[in-house]
């Protein structure tokens, strides 16, 4: 579904990501693993036609990053770190507000609120002020408008950030059970949440990606995602310091 | 074009949702209600005086002299030029400076929308409530006509021409508020842009030479006096309709700029 090549991102002479390429498979859950400011989000905006890459090339279902985004932002769900809410519309007159901007309208428009609203367990506030919400309800409604248009592919950026434990129990139930008839990717710095959802996990620091790989490979060697991930952190920021005191 | 109105109805809601719409129209109908009764007042005055002009010069013409277009209406609307000048752009401050602010403009960029659909629904949703602003100045007419008896044309042109002003102080509007996630910031742009339209009109009558020309015919008095006395050009529709797709054309460079950054 999509298809990434050396995707690179400067602002200037700070680099956010450089040379990413990876594959996210129909029907798959992708983990996006990393520090803060590794680079996750930024990621994710090229990729929903947010922001422009600096370089390299993506593919995303099949169609052409920068000469198709308008079909692009047709097929994908976007949630960003902050969820964008309109706090002064009640959530159903928001979902409807989404789902006209991505083109859906009438009878299939209605439908599809009422089983967003029940998938993601908004019945009993649908016709509150979005304002007068929880966080835990308006991170849901967050992933609501990622999802009411029906979309192939759907990204979300820390979806269980700020949540109470039940509530993270929850949204993980949720996002797995839309895998299959979706691509997700996911991004995350928690690592327990890694190893229940996603298929395949990729560990990204500073910019680049430092390894991609199922979750069984990796907890292969006997040791725990947890030990492995600081491994690669630290091996690779080792390098790093390295390579400039070499320069 | 469904997309452009879900916009559209979207920030009109807004409007009547937040408290602006209503202190909006509440200063605005005040102000003018204050005015009005100002110029009614004086109007009156001067017509008992020409009353008793007439009967001493014993001249019934006289009294045709004390205008009602003259003396009520054209004052009324050349004031209703200043007021839009100050209270438009606090109804476009919030249009794209607040969803920047919100992050909710992150919604907008990633769907399949262009950005003449964002920008031309947030104008006509702005442009609505201006019209709706107008509306209640009809009050104001209202009473006039079912007292007195002003000339429709001048009337009718000068409230045109007013939706016209007003509609481009809402396109500059637009135009600041992009430019920024401030709304106030985005008040003042606008505000000083509506205030250099009025003023160059002022500098052009001192200068007497081509720069007094050119500037006299930037200024929005210039061509409003035609439509206040019931003339209708094409000129001045084409001044109107121009600079309002100039701060429209620039509002939508201002948000791809800011987009792609």
């Amino acid at each position: 579904m999509i298809e990434a090549r050396h995707l690179t991102k400067r602002y200037g002479e700070l680099t956010a990501i450089e040379d990413v390429s990876f594959d996210l498979r129909k029907g798959e859950i992708l983990g996006f693993l990393g520090p803060n400011g590794a680079g996750k989000s930024t990621t994710m905006k090229i990729l929903t036609c947010c922001l422009p890459a600096t370089s390299g090339t993506a593919t995303v279902a099949g169609f052409d990053l920068f000469r198709d985004p308008m079909k692009i932002k047709a097929r994908i769900g976007y949630l960003p770190e902050n969820p964008p809410l309109y706090l002064d519309m009640s959530v159903r007159a928001y979902l409807g507000f989404v789902g006209r901007l991505k083109g859906m309208s009438g009878a299939k428009l209605r439908g599809r609120i009422d089983w967003v609203v029940e998938r993601c367990g908004l019945a009993e506030v649908k016709d509150r002020l979005i304002a007068n919400l929880s966080k835990g309800f308006k991170q849901r409604v967050g992933i609501a408008q990622a999802l009411v248009h029906e979309p192939e592919i759907i990204v979300l950026d820390e979806p269980t950030i700020g949540l109470d434990p039940r509530q993270i129990i929850e949204i993980r139930s949720l996002i797995r059970s839309l895998a299959g008839e979706h691509s997700i990717i996911l991004s995350t710095h928690i690592l327990p949440e890694v190893k229940t959802i996603c298929d395949r996990v990729l560990i990204i620091n500073r910019g680049r990606i430092v390894i991609e790989d199922t979750v069984d490979n990796l907890e292969n060697s006997g040791k725990k995602l947890e030990e492995v991930f600081v491994e690669l952190i630290n091996k690779e920021e080792r390098a790093e310091s390295l390579s400039s005191e070499a320069h | 074009m469904g997309k452009l109105l879900a916009i559209t109805g979207k920030e009109l809601r807004s409007y009547f949702v937040s408290p602006v719409a209503y202190s909006v129209l509440t200063v605005f109908t005040t102000i003018t209600g204050i005015y009005f009764y100002v110029v009614i007042s004086n109007f009156y005055t001067r017509f008992r005086q020409f009353e008793v002009y007439s009967q001493i010069y014993r001249n019934p013409e006289l009294l045709a002299k004390v205008n009602l277009n003259e003396l009520v209406v054209a004052p009324l609307f050349q004031f209703l030029v200043i007021v839009l000048i100050f209270i438009v752009p606090a109804i476009t401050m919030r249009t794209v400076a607040e969803e920047r602010k919100s992050g909710t403009d992150v919604l907008l960029y990633t769907s399949p929308l262009t950005t003449w659909h964002i920008i031309l629904g947030k104008f006509l949703g702005s442009f609505l409530f201006l019209a709706i602003l107008l509306a209640c100045t009809g009050i104001f007419l209202g009473v006039v006509f079912y007292y007195g008896n002003p000339e429709l044309g001048p009337v009718v042109l000068g409230w045109l021409g007013l939706l016209l002003i007003g509609t481009v102080l809402v396109a500059i509007g637009l135009f600041a508020s992009s430019l920024t996630e401030n709304q106030i910031n985005a008040y003042f742009i606008s505000f000083a842009i509506g205030l250099l339209l009025l003023i160059t009109g002022w500098a052009g009558q001192l200068l007497s030479s081509n720069m007094g020309k050119m500037l006299t015919y930037l200024s929005i008095n210039e061509h409003y006096k035609d439509l206040v006395r019931g003339l209708l050009t094409t000129q001045d529709l084409i001044y109107f309709g121009s600079f309002i797709l100039f701060f429209l054309f620039l509002a939508k460079q201002a948000l791809e700029r800011a987009k792609w950054n």
